[in-house]
């Protein structure tokens, strides 16, 4: 995660550190101690961390962007060296100024760390400090320092890998925390067209690094040629594999936590193995179904209780158990012109009888039992006066079922026995068609 | 954050709604509040007969309303936000349950049409009350959620708790909080104020008699909405439809300048999803290429044989599973077995290489256990490799791809047999295993001090190999 080392450059960061076993020549100021301190921290970033983005910042009343977000450490390095003591500590400042650095940059979900160099000293000043608040994800670390402790050790504490940050996830009456565990285990390999686009908590760069233990190491002797590069790595073999294949493969990253490892192409040349963080739990890709239930078909046979027949196999994307509003197709008049469009449907349907005879007693039925469930008994009468209207507009090509049925189904509306829900209408039986009897 | 907005956000008031809704003759009448039958852009030649504007009732108006919300509600959020509506007439007549099968439209619409949408038009002796009492009632049920975390929470008492026994005083900290929202039409405040009144001496009631039964869940908390209504309606109409849109989560990204894209809509399976995309710069930004990392250098990965077990490990989607089931850890342990012993790049490798001399032990010796025909088979692999050492036979193919001339022939075997051998150790696991593992070492043993000599024991070998042959068939 990207880091922001924000420095206390207050006047009382000028003092200068008297320590009884140290002689005279070896003197320092508190700042130049800060600076030393940023200097190996640096270090250690350019040795184990050299794609981490590091900002600089220097505070006194008021706070300095002393280097914007840039992994050239040897840069930030040659800043240090320009840094000047100015007025009284102000934390405010800071936490304003480390704000817009990080939204402008980032914005507000990109987990940050700031790491405070300060003495701790507001000199004259009476204000209360105020918990900083921050608008991002933060994982804020103070170093005081002080005389009476080293501050070499606590430094060096703090540059340690940063361990990954549980996921919280506040639902009705849940609050739930999941922690990456420190093992990832793959489950099995999908199409990575199958799994879409699902909705990520991260995302993470996968970088092979040499393992430690030699558990799995093969007997075979081969010539060791040196170097790194030349050593093969399961993560190089993996990327390999689901960059040509176009898969990708879904793994555990803890309790009910699942993440997905698959190839990652910039525009140009270069790719890379990339983890995506799944939401936590079970269900975090609805189109993919319980994912705790998911295995290669050949296990199905330990599946005892319901053992699956070829035709019950799914493919993906799963549909959904229970349809949303919009592909249920149901009559919804909250807008005048959902009324009008669904009376008009039933006219187009009139115009064209007899063919369409069985369409027109469908949707007629359809609207009077939507009519009817909302109480909406109004709609009869004015829908009678639409039909009968209707049948004095039709041109005189029309057949004469247009006229006819549209005056039986008027005369219905208005019979009182027809707002019944259990009566269906059903077509008037007209001389014209004889075939079905 | 502090406690309290903690609170609010763990035990929403909106996990439970209940619509209480006036179905008094009152409602049936109109409106006031036109609708043009005709569509507007519709304009017939000179004859046209424009239909008279209908109006709906109050009751339809209101029944549109909640149930749109419901709608709403119900598609962004499937589960954990309940809503019961109840009718209230000379009865309290309630849709649904908490159950979630009857959380959705089509139930309650089916359960409107068979109590009688419209209200009652004889003016009998109708009242809110016997809705609000009702729904009071409905709040003391506990919803399955809440169920399964009182069960959960050791400190609730025993009545909701059947793990833990003796009584007393819940000192649970899970919460009953709810909101009931009432349509009605007050004459005057002071008919409202007799509502609200009413509400809280029930509600005290109510939870007198929930904190004594066995299956009731006091209320904590309860919000009371009360929506006037009343014909000739802007009014009525606006205090609706606002409520629909408190629950939209959706907040886009605004852009400034140049286009951002922010939010991508798609289909899977027939759903419509929003998926929200980082607008930020992105941290991962131009990482060197996996190829100029450790590992990067190595040209010749397994890729092909990886890609074959990547498909045999190929997941799908049951559609019943028994409830405990984890199919995850069945993957897991067949993946491990797989890669038990797995060679990542093809100069590591001899058995690996010349797949068809090894095969079908290599398959065999994965599976849990081997059984006694396919130790047979696995043997017999074993036999003609022994043969095809006695005959001097290379190892590898020709074009195997390996650079160079490689090791000397012997060399070539002994490496084989360590390799074979590692591989069987590693996968013992069964009698059957043990067996396998015994004749490969015996042979092997026997072909190493042969080769180790010289020549002339080629022929006890053979005699060897010709007498296991025989006990075989």
């Amino acid at each position: 995660m990207p880091a922001i080392i924000a420095i206390d450059v207050s006047l009382s960061m000028a003092r200068q550190i008297v320590s009884p076993d140290s002689d005279s020549s070896d003197l320092c100021t508190y700042l130049q101690l800060a600076i030393h301190g940023t200097n190996s921290l640096l270090d250690y970033f350019s040795a184990h961390a050299k794609l981490e983005f590091v900002a600089l910042t220097a505070f006194s009343s008021t706070c300095e962007v002393i280097s914007p977000f840039t992994r050239d450490f040897e840069s930030l390095r040659s800043k240090l060296t320009q840094l000047e003591e100015c007025d009284k500590t102000c934390f405010d400042s800071v936490v304003q100024c480390v704000n817009r650095l990080v939204l402008s940059e980032w914005g507000s979900s990109t987990p940050c760390q700031v790491i405070l160099l300060t003495d701790g000293n507001l000199g004259m000043s009476s204000i209360t400090i105020e918990p900083p608040v921050f608008s991002f994800p933060c994982k804020l670390t103070s170093v005081i320092i002080s005389k009476t402790k080293s501050c070499h050790p606590s430094l060096k504490k703090l540059v340690e890998t940063p361990d990954t940050i549980p996921f919280t996830k506040m639902a009705d009456l849940e609050l739930s925390t999941w922690s990456m565990s420190s093992t990832i285990s793959v489950l099995g390999f999908l199409e990575i067209s199958q799994i879409g686009s699902p909705a990520a908590v991260s995302r993470h760069l996968v970088l092979p690094q040499e393992s430690g233990g030699n558990g799995g190491a093969p007997p075979v002797d081969h010539e060791e040629e040196g170097g790194e590069g030349n050593t093969p790595s399961f993560c190089v073999l993996l990327h390999g594999a689901v960059k040509v294949e176009n898969y990708a493969a879904l793994c555990n990253l803890g309790s009910d936590w699942y993440g997905i490892l698959y190839s990652c192409a910039d525009s140009k040349k270069k790719s890379n193995l990339m983890l995506l963080a799944l939401e936590p739990g079970k269900q975090s890709v609805p189109w993919l179904g319980n994912l705790q239930h998911l295995v290669s078909p050949d296990l199905w046979e330990h599946v005892e209780a319901f053992p699956l027949k070829p035709l019950e196999k799914k493919t993906f994307p799963l549909k959904p158990l229970e349809k949303k509003s919009y592909s249920l197709n149901a009559v919804n008049w909250i807008r005048q012109a959902s009324l009008q469009s669904d009376i008009q449907k039933i006219l187009r349907h009139a115009r064209k009888l007899p063919d369409k005879t069985v369409q027109f007693y469908k949707e007629l039925n359809k609207l009077k039992r939507a009519a009817i469930s909302y109480g909406f008994l109004e709609l009869f009468d004015g829908l009678a006066a639409i039909f009968e209207r209707e049948c004095t507009l039709l041109p005189g090509t029309a057949h004469p079922d247009c006229a006819l049925q549209l005056t039986f189904a008027a005369g219905l509306l208005r019979k009182p026995y027809v707002r019944d829900p259990k009566y269906v209408i059903s077509a008037m039986r007209t001389n014209f068609n004889n075939e079905d009897e | 954050m502090s406690s309290s907005t903690l609170i609010h956000k763990l035990y929403p008031a909106n996990h439970k709604t209940v619509f209480v809704l006036d179905h008094s003759p009152y409602f049936g009448i109109s409106s006031d509040y036109p609708i043009e039958l005709d569509p507007a852009d519709k304009s017939r030649g000179p004859g046209f007969i424009p239909i008279a504007p209908i109006c709906k009732s109050l009751w339809t108006s209101t029944i549109e309303a909640v149930f749109e919300y419901c709608r709403i509600v119900w598609d962004i959020f499937p589960d954990r936000k309940l809503i019961r509506v109840i009718l209230s007439d000379v009865q309290a007549q309630s849709l649904n349950t908490w159950n979630q099968e009857e959380q959705n439209l089509v139930h309650c619409m089916y359960s409107l049409t068979s109590i009688g949408s419209h209200p009652p038009r004889q003016n009998a002796e109708c009242s809110m009350m016997y809705g609000l009492c009702s729904a009071l009632e409905a709040m003391c049920e506990p919803t399955s959620l809440q169920s399964e975390k009182l069960k959960q929470d050791p400190n609730t008492p025993s009545k909701h708790n059947t793990s833990v026994g003796g009584g007393g005083e819940s000192t649970s900290k899970i919460l009953n909080r709810c909101r009931i929202i009432c349509v009605t039409s007050c004459a005057d405040v002071g008919a409202v104020e007799k509502l609200k009144a009413t509400f809280h001496t029930e509600l005290q009631n109510m939870n007198k008699l929930a904190t004594e039964s066995e299956h009731l869940f006091p209320v904590h908390f309860c919000h009371l909405v009360i929506i006037n209504v009343f014909p000739c309606s802007a009014k009525h109409a606006t205090a609706l439809y606002n409520m629909q849109y408190q629950e939209t989560p959706f907040s886009p990204v605004l852009s400034t300048g140049g286009k951002v894209i922010s939010h991508i809509l798609t289909s899977h399976g027939g759903d419509i999803f929003m998926h929200t995309l980082s607008t930020g710069r992105s941290i991962l930004e131009d990482p060197p290429s996996i190829s100029e990392g450790y590992g990067g250098r190595v040209t010749d990965y397994r890729i092909t044989d990886f890609g074959i077990l990547m498909r045999s490990n190929k997941l799908m989607a049951g559609r019943r599973v028994p409830p405990g089931e984890k199919l995850n850890d069945k993957m897991k342990s067949k993946l491990e077995r797989q890669t038990l012993y797995w060679p990542l790049t093809i100069s590591s490798t001899y058995i690996y290489n010349n797949k068809q001399l090894f095969e079908p032990l290599l398959t065999l010796v994965q599976k849990e256990e081997i059984s006694d025909g396919a130790l047979i088979q696995c043997n017999q692999c074993i036999f003609n490799l022994v043969a095809l050492e006695a005959k001097h036979e290379p190892l590898l193919p020709n074009n195997s791809g390996t650079r160079g001339k490689g090791p000397k022939r012997d060399e070539q075997y002994r490496q084989m047999w360590n390799e074979l051998e590692h591989l069987v150790k590693l996968n013992n696991r069964s009698d059957n295993h043990a067996k396998l593992l015994q004749t490969l070492l015996d042979f092997k043993n026997k072909t190493h001090t042969a080769s180790s000599s010289n020549s002339s024991e080629d022929k006890h070998i053979k005699v060897d190999l010709n007498q296991a042959l025989r006990e075989l068939e």
